[in-house]
């Protein structure tokens, strides 16, 4: 019986092994040379929006078109969802999210070069400068964005591609049950008081790379020279309750009370604060760092629409309201919002203005070397 | 002239066909750019030995593969002590109760990983339960440092770890043949005796599997040792991950990956071939 | 009956170890504020209610079932095959083989779910729940197949040998003489599958889509900006359910010994 069967069996397994084997052979030869690479992706992009311009993208379905946008989870992603309905109505398309952090939206678009699943992805931790160069997403003109003139100059994107939505930017939090004294600068943190108190974060982090950059800056150095940072953190690490990578483990530290001072930003003291702890957040003297977060059109989707929908989130309404559920500041000058909001928040355009623009480029060229002297120091 | 086609291969074929597709094309995709120059304009270009040079002559990813190697070692070797008096003891109960002590044994996969780690930083750090029961009770006078550490690695780890070794070992001591102990016992074999000469050999391959099985997960498992051992411990997981997400070097994560590969399929063989040797049973199949 | 003693205590210290971080989860799980903290500071539903009533995680936990069910009703026969082929025949590149199906294992799932990703995208194929379930197919056949060599390997091999003596073919061997011997490693082997898949994050954040998502993917939505007593009340819901089904297990199964105690015992 099984015999009989077998032949056929192993016929059958041959000949998809075959077409599969044919057909990513062609993958695996493309990537072999770049230049190949890329006229695959040309192909597929091409194709891709071949499909959008004849009306609905994504593929064969005939329903209302889709838009696909990656968000951050959370409360964050509720409150987008929720003001994304508006938009879904004006052009009447359907939208869906995706639960995709920073990184991992960029490590997602970027393996599905050329043909991607997502149409607008954000990113809050300077990623669009790696997509940019990659080619994985679009450019815009700010003049084809009706709400591009608004802007603050800070918002815009030095690669020329889309502009901010949202700043939020790293200063010091601190629980004000704990300290009297509201701490006015980063050297603060490298006081005696706080000993085994003081939440770090990781290099892997973004947050943790803004304060190691905001550091080196503070004692002469920057992104062309991270030295003076290491040797500062290296004299901070026994103040540490803890060296952290991810972002809740913040949170917990501070609910836990075993650390009650941070550099970290505004955006989660907000947060922090909506839901209880006694968190404040300071602009140290030196400045804060900030944090741009964009959302990009994604080369090969549905770019029309996902052009539509940036535009639609630098909306003075749209962000308004999203700094008032989850406090992060707008991009839009013509925002106004209420004195308690604008104390907690970069608002208005002298605050703007002294946000420090990390050089991303710079940046991600030298994040393995420093990651690596980074990661040699922490496990001395 | 009509040849059959051996059993065995019927017998995988599902299995390799599946594989072909969705493991062996992808993996090889993974090798082929392992070999390949990371672009700093993003993609990969040319052949280039570098990542593997990288490898080898850096002392800090040394230092890692190695500790990866001893940590996996360790949590291998408590996992087996561990998992065999449960599995011992759970196939020794009573009928009725095996089933609840073995989904106690198997609560730890039912928990999501971040939660199950936020168990352990709640009782190992410093200001922790362990640390808080231990100075009460006197045992020691400093609170022990075990977040953030090796040793709190190892011990996050077993504990994820131990129900697939006492899953393998109980279904191998439920399907053992209690006659031959009976046997021994009525030929005068002590009780030690009885273990160690009938019960132990015959669950050698049980214990095999289950240490292999668990040497391989912990090699590869990322959430614990991020999440215990933080940044501090940093093991070939952990760098692997910091490479594909953070650092996007592609072509290098997929080089320590098949270093990872590598090693195991060495380890396994060796592994395979002593404790095959010195098995008292005679038994002609390979495990 | 001084040697089981002492196991009894090392065994009850284990599982003291396997419970107490679980305890911890459980507890803290009833804290009332937004942060997951130990001790939890008074006592509240609030977060089951939450994550019962507020149907945000019943569609993403109907696909998570649904996705370890498939998986395994694929993973558990083509991996027992595999494992039956590789104690049972000896052949060329057997070891090959063995290692192939073993090497899941080692390779992070991180770069597994990319390497995946770019060979789907390159197709087109962009059927997630499908691809999804061929990934954590391949993720989950290891641990079959470890589970059952260890098992085929040491059963008494004489039986199958009567049974094929005795005229039966050796179809209907493994499946009525085989099968009933290694009952304990299939049930080991569909539990680690079905978890396994159940509780994957990593491929499932790369090989979903929109509209199919799945528990994890929502545990790691929450984890954003904190850790909830959400997430512990889910995992604290997971525990008690499993817990249930175990119980229902027992139930039958003692029902079904009381009624047949000779078939249940094959021992010869």
């Amino acid at each position: 019986m099984i015999a009989k069967y077998a032949r056929k069996i192993v016929l059958l397994c041959v000949v998809a092994l075959l077409v599969f084997v044919a057909g990513c052979g062609g993958g695996t030869k493309s990537s072999g040379g770049n230049t190949s690479t890329d006229t695959n992706a040309q192909t597929n992009a091409g194709s891709g929006s071949g499909t959008a311009s004849g009306g609905n993208g994504g593929g064969s379905s005939s329903a209302p078109a889709k838009l696909v946008v990656s968000s951050f989870g959370g409360a964050y992603e509720e409150t987008q969802k929720e003001l994304a309905k508006q938009f879904a109505q004006e052009y009447n398309v359907e939208i869906e999210f995706v639960t995709l952090y920073s990184a991992d939206a960029l490590a997602k678009i970027r393996a599905e070069k050329g043909n991607p699943s997502i149409d607008v992805v954000q990113f809050s931790g300077g990623q669009e400068s790696i997509a940019g160069k990659e080619d994985l997403i679009v450019p815009i003109d700010l003049n084809e964005l009706s709400n591009g003139k608004d802007l603050y100059d800070a918002a815009k994107d030095p690669n020329g591609y889309a502009p901010a939505y949202a700043f939020s930017a790293l200063g010091i939090i601190y629980n004000e049950e704990k300290i009297s004294t509201p701490p006015t600068s980063w050297k603060d943190l490298w006081k005696d008081e706080y000993k085994g108190k003081v939440a770090l974060v990781d290099i892997s982090n973004s947050f943790g790379l803004q304060f190691l950059l905001a550091v080196a800056k503070m004692n002469g150095g920057g992104e062309h020279d991270i030295q003076p940072g290491l040797d500062a953190i290296r004299e901070l690490l026994p103040n540490a309750a803890a060296v952290v990578k991810s972002t809740p483990e913040v949170g917990t530290l501070f609910a836990q009370e075993e650390a009650i001072i941070a550099a970290y930003d505004t955006g989660y003291a907000f947060t922090f604060r909506q839901q209880g702890q006694p968190i404040k957040f300071v602009t140290p003297q030196e400045g804060a760092i900030g944090t741009f977060i964009n959302a990009q059109v994604v080369k090969g989707g549905n770019e029309e629409l996902a052009k539509k929908f940036v535009d639609f989130l630098l909306r003075p309404g749209i962000q308004k309201q999203f700094a008032e559920k989850n406090g992060y500041a707008p991009t839009n000058r013509t925002v106004e919002l209420s004195e308690e909001l604008q104390a907690v928040m970069p608002y208005g355009e002298e605050a703007v203005g002294r946000l420090i623009r990390l050089n991303n480029d710079l940046v991600n060229e030298n994040k393995a070397a420093w990651t690596e002297e980074w990661n040699k120091l922490i496990s001395q | 002239m009509k040849r059959r086609i051996p059993p065995h291969w019927i017998l995988i074929a599902p299995g390799l066909l599946v594989f072909a597709v969705a493991f062996l094309i992808p993996i090889g995709r993974l090798a082929v750019m392992s070999f390949q120059e990371n672009l700093p304009e993003g993609g990969t270009g040319g052949f280039v030995w570098d990542h593997y040079v990288k490898f080898f002559s850096d002392p800090h990813y040394l230092r890692i593969f190695g500790r990866t190697l001893v940590i996996s070692a360790v949590v291998s070797f408590i996992c087996l002590v561990m998992g065999y008096c449960l599995a011992y003891g759970i196939s020794r109960a009573k009928e009725g109760r095996k089933l609840l002590l073995l989904m106690i044994a198997a609560m730890p996969l039912l928990t999501s990983a971040t939660i199950r780690n936020f168990g352990w930083i709640i009782i190992l750090s410093r200001k922790g339960l362990l640390n808080e029961l231990l100075l009460s009770v006197g045992v020691i006078k400093e609170p022990l440092s075990l977040l953030y550490t090796p040793t709190g690695v190892v011990i996050a780890l077993v504990h994820v770890l131990l129900p697939y070794m006492v899953l393998i070992l109980y279904s191998v001591l439920e399907g053992l043949d209690r006659n031959l102990e009976s046997a021994a016992a009525n030929l005068g074999a002590s009780r030690f005796h009885t273990f160690r000469l009938v019960t132990l050999p015959l669950s050698m391959p049980g214990i095999i599997a289950g240490t292999l099985l668990v040497f391989s997960i912990s090699l590869s498992f990322f959430v614990t040792p991020s999440l215990i051992g933080g940044p501090k411990v940093q093991l070939m997981a952990t760098e692997i991950y910091n490479q594909t997400i953070n650092l996007l070097n592609w072509p290098y994560a997929s080089a320590l990956a098949l270093i990872l590969l590598a090693a195991v399929l060495i380890v396994t063989n060796l592994y395979n071939r002593a404790l095959s040797r010195s098995r008292t049973e005679a038994n002609p199949f390979h495990v | 009956m001084f040697k089981i003693g002492w196991l009894r205590i090392a065994n009850g210290l284990i599982y003291l170890y396997i419970l107490a971080p679980l305890a911890v989860v459980i507890i803290s799980s009833f804290h009332p504020g937004e942060y997951l903290i130990f001790p939890p500071q008074g006592f509240s539903w609030r977060w089951y209610e939450h994550v019962l009533m507020s149907g945000r995680y019943t569609e993403p936990f109907w696909n998570s079932v649904k996705i370890a069910v498939v998986t395994t009703c694929f993973s558990l026969p083509i991996g027992t095959l595999a494992a039956y082929a590789l104690t049972r025949y000896d052949f060329r590149f057997k070891n090959a083989v063995q290692s192939l199906f073993l090497s899941p294992l080692v390779i992070p799932t991180l770069l597994f779910g990319i390497g995946l990703l770019i060979m789907f995208s390159a197709l087109g194929v962009k059927m997630y729940f499908t691809r999804l379930v061929l990934a954590h197919i391949v993720l989950t056949i290891p641990y079959v197949v470890r589970t059952m060599l260890a098992s085929f390997s040491q059963i008494n091999r004489s039986i199958e040998e009567a049974s094929v003596v005795l005229g039966a073919s050796p179809a209907r061997t493994f499946w009525l003489v085989t099968l009933p011997q290694v009952k304990s490693a299939l049930a080991a082997s569909a539990f680690i599958s079905l978890v396994m898949s159940f509780d994957e994050l990593v491929v499932a954040l790369f090989l979903t889509g929109p509209g199919l998502n799945t528990l994890p993917i929502m545990i790691y939505s929450d984890i954003q900006f904190n850790l909830s007593p959400s997430i512990a009340a889910i995992s604290s819901l997971v525990i008690v359910a499993t817990l249930a089904i175990g119980a229902l297990l027992i139930i039958f199964m003692q029902q079904r010994t009381r009624k047949s105690t000779d078939i249940e015992d094959p021992k010869p």
